[in-house]
């Protein structure tokens, strides 16, 4: 590739550019009143018809759109000897772009939204999403990969008052329940600006962080989609309902998808609506899957749940509960059961919630929020590569308010706002239903976003093969030489404190979050004594968040993590000793919002990771990322 | 996996964008800047089983696939003068997740406009049709579907393949049955028969002394549309039609002359130049009650092979001559007679290229036996397969399939033909149908030379439609609309090589609205070819060389059942299913496919 490639790859870009340059010069240097002049030509007056357009008050077509390049420069000065793109690397997107054309970056470049009215109560909208990525290997400078790619979704929505259609092959989000279409939590630092910050400013992510509880749910709770979605509201009888049938990006590893490897969901939710927003509802979800097309391995999952939220006073109870029936060649056919109820009570001393869960190894549905332990039910069908398996979650340490099948759980969460403060804090101890096996696993909470670009969306990676990179996080499984028929035990406990104070006319904030986890083979060992455990890890961060200007943050980061396990997990080779973990990360940033809806952000991190016994798994080393962020 | 990627436009294409960037930038006091479009998600899931899967381990038994494409058309009229239209689609294949196997495509540029009074022209993707012997995309006979619940698949493909408008320039969901432009008596056989071409076109029109005549020209130089470089040799096509017309008080004639030159090159060096010519005269006389109207055209071709060898250059000529005769009585019934004959070696690329290739590929299940076999086409591949329709003008006799075109497949150019036709219609009120339309023709044909032997074919075609509005008849209250038709073609030969095969086909469809804006869509279409025919094998030089007898006994049925809701006049879901069973003697020719349809359309 070198410049004849790209003169001939986008030289139309400059044909076109070379049209309308001058073009524009002419029509601007013409007298303003001459017909010629700028304001008559048709670029002029498609100027007035833009502006009309936008105007809401006249809009019949409207044109929105978010430019959002990243350039993320990494330096490793030690690091894992498959890293992609190498320990120093430069990439023009949040995920570097695989050489593998059938995994994508995500996050568009450029992503317009066109829509327009077709009649009064009939609007569409069609989104565009340019994904521009380019890569370099700094230190051999060899690996150049460039890919344009485009998302098209169309969305009709139809106002009889009730319904809301959509029709895309793009990315849908939708919601239907915890159990059925949803999304997993992923705890995301505010250091950390994850792809579709919807906020259009920092000063209302950071205020909007501080107003959330302890047990937020995943921003994202809602399930990427193709196909055709239809929502009613308002029917007769206070219902609502809402029908999916389509693919989600779980269905199938992408290459099979795009061959055409038959799988699709069918799903329907029905919603009564009652007073103090209270509400009933039944779902249904149906993943009907061909893990073979020519022998015809039925890859079926079944999930069928209702419900509900009552509120009164103080008291909020919300629950579901559900059956799952599955089949596929290695597992047979199944039948399970799972169930949640989560109450919380909005005293003025001391708010505080319940939850209690409980979910069968077989209660599988990669679309909803539990994590999943069982490997016969996979990302992709039984059959796909189980290297790009994402969803599979062994005997994982999972947080404080989050859910995971084959146990039963309680969650405890006790939040408090005093003026400036607020503190939650939360802590979950579950159990196995049954004994899972000789893995177990956990995320690496700090520089975990950072992590998961080393080899983005594989599996069984790193110097020991142990590593799993997902979106946003870095998880890793290891195993157990001992005890590892019995049931685990997990307990999982975290402190959030969020001070907010006044800095010149806005706030700032210090945030501290502290977590602590551990995985044994019962309650007392997971709670209070690891070493006849399996595993514990502490984590610990604080971050930093200065206004010194109406349009300027710094940022400060500081996170630590140490994982350890014990004896009864595999040793090192080295040193015959267990894992023993240190992470760390430090970072500075600043965002500056050059004007509204325009943002510049910089962030810089340092972090180091080491592991005593397992030598290898080490890295260290920086990184540095620029994202501009324009709204229009 | 192919990369998905931008499709990098052709460097014609891209100066033309470039020329008219410039336009709309510097073109003054501009008169309309209009935006349409076209929104379409699709999604089909197939399974395919029986016999043609027999001992097979690794042919696809289950297929799926779909896309959400948006088409913005962006219209630009410039004082009556000139009209730019450029259209852009942006494409997801559904699969695929955040941008992977998306595309985007400069779908069709045209600069249209008057360059003077008299004189129109058009530059860019344009249509192009002169007689149905010269240059004409032939009727889709075989797949003649009238049931919604197939045509609605098939206006897919006819979108897709431009062959949805031939004057106008809009984006058709539903072909509506136009009449032929020189007669008032409406053909409900028309279909659109432009092909889509690419390159220039002008149009003269000089006004004579008498305003009731006028005399026109048409010149135009194009190439096929699935011409991507213009370096080297590519095909291109020239050609012309000059017409005289005049009408006093409903009477009136029209005299006309057609040329079009062709020359494609060839894979294997050297090239194929075509050349047809013909003139004819249409002519009408309207009375009271009483429409007269009368067509002939006659013309000869000349076709010459040029190749490397100088001793094979082989060179061919022959001619054809048409008539047709039609009376109405107050625009309700109608008959015609007419009288045809095209020589054996008449060639016209330009009017026997075959709208539907019999050998193509179908687009779902492409593979039987193991992935060794291409899959025979069935009735649903040739309404939704996009495969099959012809992109390039073929010099070359295309392979048909006699179960779907036995008498005409290359059209009513196909050579070697002579005989009659008869045709009538009737309408229940003038010049349109309020309960009920019959249609029906006949023809009877009979090869001019024998292929291979002295005995020559007979050929019998009887085709026959009837509509009928039967919410008239019931006055329900939604409208409820009954389609029938019957297809029965026949082939026979006596003597040492004996032939006959027999077609015979029948469909039938209803639409009923159930509810308001919700209509139930249900059809049937059964074929049955049985017999013996002969396939010739052509060389290079469409010579036949060698012969290749076959047996048939072929059964066919596609049901098709859907729900089809008018969210508005521009936008509907549709929802349907087909169940399409060969059962055939050709090895691994028998096979059920059952499809599941989902189409959500709107335009703006």
């Amino acid at each position: 590739m070198g410049k004849s490639f790209v003169v001939g790859r986008y030289g139309w870009i400059l044909v076109l550019l070379l049209a309308v340059v001058p073009a524009y010069v002419l029509a601007q240097k013409q007298a303003p009143d001459s017909v010629f002049s700028y304001r008559n030509t048709t670029q002029g007056l498609a100027q007035k018809w833009l502006k009309k357009i936008q105007d809401p008050t006249q809009r019949n077509f409207w044109v929105n759109g978010i430019f959002n390049p990243y350039l993320i420069n990494r330096n490793l000065a030690s690091g894992y000897a498959d890293t992609y793109g190498g320990l120093s690397s430069l990439s023009f997107a949040p995920y570097p772009n695989l050489l593998s054309p059938t995994v994508n970056t995500l996050q568009p470049t450029l992503a317009l939204s066109f829509g327009g009215l077709i009649t009064e109560n009939l609007s569409f909208a069609v989104d565009y999403g340019f994904f521009y990525n380019y890569d370099s290997d700094k230190t051999h400078r060899v690996d150049f990969s460039s890919q344009n790619n485009l998302v098209a979704n169309l969305i009709l929505t139809k106002s009889w008052g009730i319904f809301d259609f959509r029709a895309g092959a793009g990315v849908m989000p939708i919601h239907f329940s915890s159990l059925t279409l949803s999304n997993k939590y992923i705890r995301d630092p505010l250091f950390d600006r994850v792809p579709w910050e919807y906020h259009s400013n920092s000063a209302n992510r950071y205020s909007s962080n501080f107003q959330s509880t302890g047990f937020s749910p995943s921003l994202f709770n809602k399930t990427g989609s193709q196909g055709f979605y239809l929502q009613a509201t308002d029917l007769p009888g206070k219902l609502e309902a809402k029908v999916f049938y389509g693919r989600t990006q779980l269905n199938l590893f992408p290459s099979e998808a795009l061959a055409g490897t038959p799988s699709a969901i069918a799903a329907f939710r029905l919603v009564k609506n009652g007073s103090n927003e209270n509400q009933m509802g039944i779902n249904f979800y149906h993943n009907s899957s061909w893990a073979d097309r020519v022998k015809s391995f039925h890859d079926l999952r079944i999930v069928s749940s209702i419900d509900g939220k009552w509120n009164k006073g103080q008291h909020h109870v919300k629950g579901e509960a559900g059956v799952a029936r599955l089949e596929n060649p290695k597992a047979g056919k199944t039948t399970d059961y799972g169930a949640w109820l989560k109450y919380n009570h909005d005293s003025q001393v001391l708010p505080f919630g319940i939850q209690v869960f409980g979910m069968g190894k077989n209660f599988v549905c990669l679309e909803n929020e539990a994590y999943n332990s069982n490997p016969l039910y996979q990302q992709g069908g039984i059959l796909s590569d189980s290297t790009y398996n994402n969803f599979l979650f062994p005997a994982y340490l999972n947080p404080a308010g989050t859910m995971a099948n084959n146990r039963i759980g309680i969650d405890l969460l006790v939040e408090k706002k005093i003026r400036n403060l607020s503190v939650a804090v939360g802590h979950q101890t579950s159990r196995e239903l049954s004994a899972s096996g000789n893995v177990i696993s956990f995320p690496h909470m700090v520089n975990g976003y950072s992590r998961s670009r080393f080899t983005p969306w594989q599996q069984y990676t790193g110097p020991y093969g142990r590593i799993g990179n997902r979106f946003r996080m870095s998880l890793e499984r290891f195993f157990l030489t001992q005890d590892a028929d019995k049931i685990k035990y997990m307990s999982a406990t975290f402190v959030d404190l969020k001070y907010r104070f006044p800095t010149g006319r806005r706030f700032s904030y210090l945030t501290s979050y502290s977590s602590v986890g551990s995985i044994g083979t019962s309650p007392l060992q997971t709670n209070f004594n690891l070493e006849s455990g399996f595993l514990r890890t502490i984590f610990q961060e604080a971050e930093l968040m200065i206004s010194v200007h109406k349009s300027v943050y710094l940022v400060g980061y500081a996170g630590w993590e140490w994982n350890k396990a014990s004896q009864k997990t595999q040793l090192s080779s080295e040193n015959g000793n267990p894992l023993n973990q240190t992470g760390s990360g430090y970072g500075f940033g600043i965002d500056f919002e050059i004007a509204e809806y325009t943002g510049l952000y910089f962030r810089h991190r340092w972090m180091e990771h080491t592991d005593k016994s397992f030598v290898l798994d080490h890295f260290k080393g920086q990184e540095s990322v620029v994202e501009l962020k324009i709204s229009f | 996996m192919k990369a998905p990627s931008i499709h990098i436009l052709s460097l014609p294409k891209t100066i033309l964008a470039g020329v008219l960037l410039w336009l709309v930038c510097t073109t003054p006091s501009f008169s309309q800047l209009r935006f349409h479009g076209l929104g379409r998600t699709v999604w089909q899931s197939q399974t395919l089983s029986g016999n043609a899967l027999q001992g097979d381990s690794t042919s696809d038994r289950k297929t799926m696939q779909g896309y959400a494409l948006f088409d913005l058309r962006t219209e630009y009229r410039f004082k009556d003068k000139i009209n730019l239209l450029v259209d852009s689609r942006v494409k997801n294949i559904i699969g695929g997740f955040g941008g992977v196997g998306a595309s985007v495509q400069l779908r069709q540029v045209l600069v249209e406009g008057r360059a003077t009074r008299f004189v129109t022209y058009s530059l860019g993707d344009i249509d192009v049709e002169l007689s149905p012997f010269t240059f004409s995309n032939p009727v889709d006979t075989g797949a003649q579907v009238l049931g919604s619940v197939f045509a609605i698949r098939r206006n897919v493909l006819r979108y897709e393949n431009f062959t949805t408008g031939n004057a106008r320039r809009t984006m058709e969901r539903q072909f509506h049955y136009q009449g032929n432009q020189s007669s008032t008596i409406h053909d409900y056989w028309a279909q659109v028969n432009s092909w889509r071409m690419r390159g220039g076109k002008l149009q003269f029109r000089i006004p004579l002394y008498m305003d009731d005549q006028s005399l026109k020209a048409l010149l135009f130089g194009v190439t096929d549309r699935a011409t991507h470089s213009f370096s080297g040799d590519f095909p291109y096509r020239i050609g012309g039609r000059l017409s005289y017309s005049a009408d006093v008080n409903q009477h009136g004639f029209h005299f006309f002359g057609n040329g079009v030159r062709f020359v494609t090159p060839l894979t294997s060096n050297g090239k194929n130049e075509n050349r047809v010519m013909s003139g004819g005269t249409n002519f009408w006389l309207s009375f009271p009650k009483i429409y007269l109207f009368g067509n002939m055209e006659a013309g000869s071709s000349h076709s010459q092979w040029k190749t490397d060898e100088p001793l094979i250059n082989p060179n061919r000529d022959d001619y054809f001559l048409h008539s047709k005769l039609a009376l109405s009585w107050k625009n309700r019934i109608s008959v015609g007679a007419g009288y045809s004959e095209v020589g054996p070696y008449f060639e016209s690329p330009g009017a026997q290229t075959m709208r539907l290739t019999g050998n193509a590929v179908p687009s779902f299940f492409s593979f039987v036996g193991n992935n060794q076999l291409v899959r025979n086409q069935g009735m649903l591949d040739r309404i939704g397969s996009e495969t099959i329709y012809n992109q390039s003008l073929s010099v070359f006799r295309q392979v048909f399939l006699p179960q779907y075109e036995l008498v005409f497949p290359y059209s009513v150019a196909t050579p070697n033909r002579k005989g009659f036709s008869l045709s009538s219609t009737f309408l229940d009120q003038e010049y349109q149908f309020d309960k009920i339309m019959v249609s029906a023709k006949a023809d009877f044909y009979q090869e001019i030379l024998g292929t291979g032997v002295t005995d020559r074919r007979d050929f019998t075609r009887f085709h026959a439609i009837g509509i009928t509005k039967l919410n008239r008849f019931f006055h329900t209250r939604g409208a409820w609309k009954l389609n029938v038709g019957y297809r029965f073609e026949s082939s026979e030969r006596g003597g040492d090589l004996p032939v006959d095969f027999k077609v015979n086909s029948w469909e039938a469809g209803t639409t009923m609205e159930i509810v308001r804006m919700l209509d139930l869509m249900i059809g049937i279409k059964r074929l049955n070819a049985k017999g013996n025919e002969i396939y010739n094998n052509i060389n290079r030089f469409n010579e036949i060389e060698s012969y290749r007898p076959f047996t048939m006994n072929q059964t066919e049925t596609l049901i098709g059942t859907g729900l089809q809701l008018h969210i508005t006049g521009e936008c509907f879901l549709m929802v349907s299913g087909y169940f399409n069973r060969v059962k055939s003697s050709e090895r691994l020719s028998t096979w059920n496919l059952n499809q599941f349809y989902t189409n959500f359309t709107y335009e703006f």
